[in-house]
């Protein structure tokens, strides 16, 4: 059931990844222009992330929740999750351009 | 056959201070097919989310074997749902939906061989028919205790409907099915128990009459 559970994670996570990446690879490269005010960039993440909650909530691919729910997650733990991953790679790679 | 017992009673929902369901008792058990009529927003379909527990009510009690459950869906191997609109993400393949149910295709093909050409094809390659039909297919063919289906014979031509019929006959056997549709002649034909939602309540219903009675038909 949980490697079920994580692909259909995956999946979701697919479907979504186009905008949170493209919001994630601009702010990488305004940071990695400048180098400096590391916590706006993560303050400037979680407010994206704040959005992209409402949307995913309320406008994307909402039809489809029952799919995963019919898979036992529930679709706000689907958001939590997913944002929660795109957070922690953001944080990740920001991290990783300092030592570029 | 493992008997297993599904209930939802004191089930209380409203929308903008608008009580959609107000005394609902729902009882579903292995073997037996209870189905659910009733108008155009009379709260079918929210009933339906309350018990698979994705959609929380006011309040609601349900118990699976007699035990209080918060939410269904996240019960291991107790319930499927079959919704009312297309939900299956189009871009996935059918082989990939059948492993992400646990539903073997060879199952699926068996009872419709329309399906056996598309195997390997995404869902959306299917014309809207086929999609809903395979929905339902798999839905019912899940290996779970109960499951629900909101209007399952929409968009269905009548040949596969009655292949349907025949399938929720079977398949009730080995578990509970919850059924609502607005083509109520089929689901006076499958229904062991039938209920009409009225004024957010239900009313049990024995013969054609009592529809009558109730104004959901005319005749």
């Amino acid at each position: 059931m949980v490697r079920i559970k994580t692909q259909a994670l995956w999946i979701y996570y697919k479907s979504i990844c186009p905008f949170t990446l493209l919001v994630s690879f601009g702010l990488f490269y305004t940071y990695h222009q400048f180098h400096d005010g590391k916590s706006l960039f993560i303050f400037s993440k979680l407010l994206t992330l704040i959005l992209t909650a409402i949307m995913l909530k309320f406008y994307h691919r909402v039809d489809e929740f029952p799919f995963y729910e019919n898979l036992g997650i529930k679709q706000n733990r689907l958001i939590v999750l997913m944002l929660g991953f795109d957070f922690a790679i953001f944080i990740i790679i920001l991290n990783l351009l300092d030592l570029l | 056959m493992t008997q297993n017992i599904l209930e939802a009673d004191s089930v209380y929902l409203e929308y903008n201070n608008r009580a959609i369901l107000s005394d609902v008792y729902v009882k579903a058990e292995t073997g037996k097919v209870t189905g659910f009529l009733g108008r155009n927003g009379c709260g079918k379909s929210s009933l339906m989310k309350v018990i698979f527990g994705s959609l929380k009510g006011n309040f609601q009690s349900v118990r699976l074997n007699k035990q209080y459950q918060p939410s269904l869906l996240l019960v291991s191997g107790a319930i499927r749902y079959l919704p009312q609109k297309s939900f299956i993400p189009k871009h996935l393949r059918i082989e990939q939906i059948c492993e992400l149910f646990q539903v073997p295709f060879i199952n699926i093909v068996n009872e419709f061989p329309v399906f056996e050409k598309y195997q390997q094809q995404k869902l959306g390659a299917l014309s809207g028919g086929e999609i809903r039909l395979f929905e339902a297919v798999i839905i019912l063919l899940s290996d779970v205790k109960f499951i629900i289906l909101d209007e399952p014979f929409s968009h269905i031509m009548p040949l596969h409907v009655e292949k349907l019929k025949e399938m929720i006959n079977r398949e009730k056997h080995q578990k509970g099915i919850i059924i609502t549709d607005h083509l109520y002649k089929h689901i006076m034909d499958v229904s062991d128990d039938l209920y009409l939602i009225r004024d957010g309540k239900t009313f049990k219903i024995n013969t054609h009459d009592d529809l009558i009675r109730h104004g959901y038909i005319l005749e």
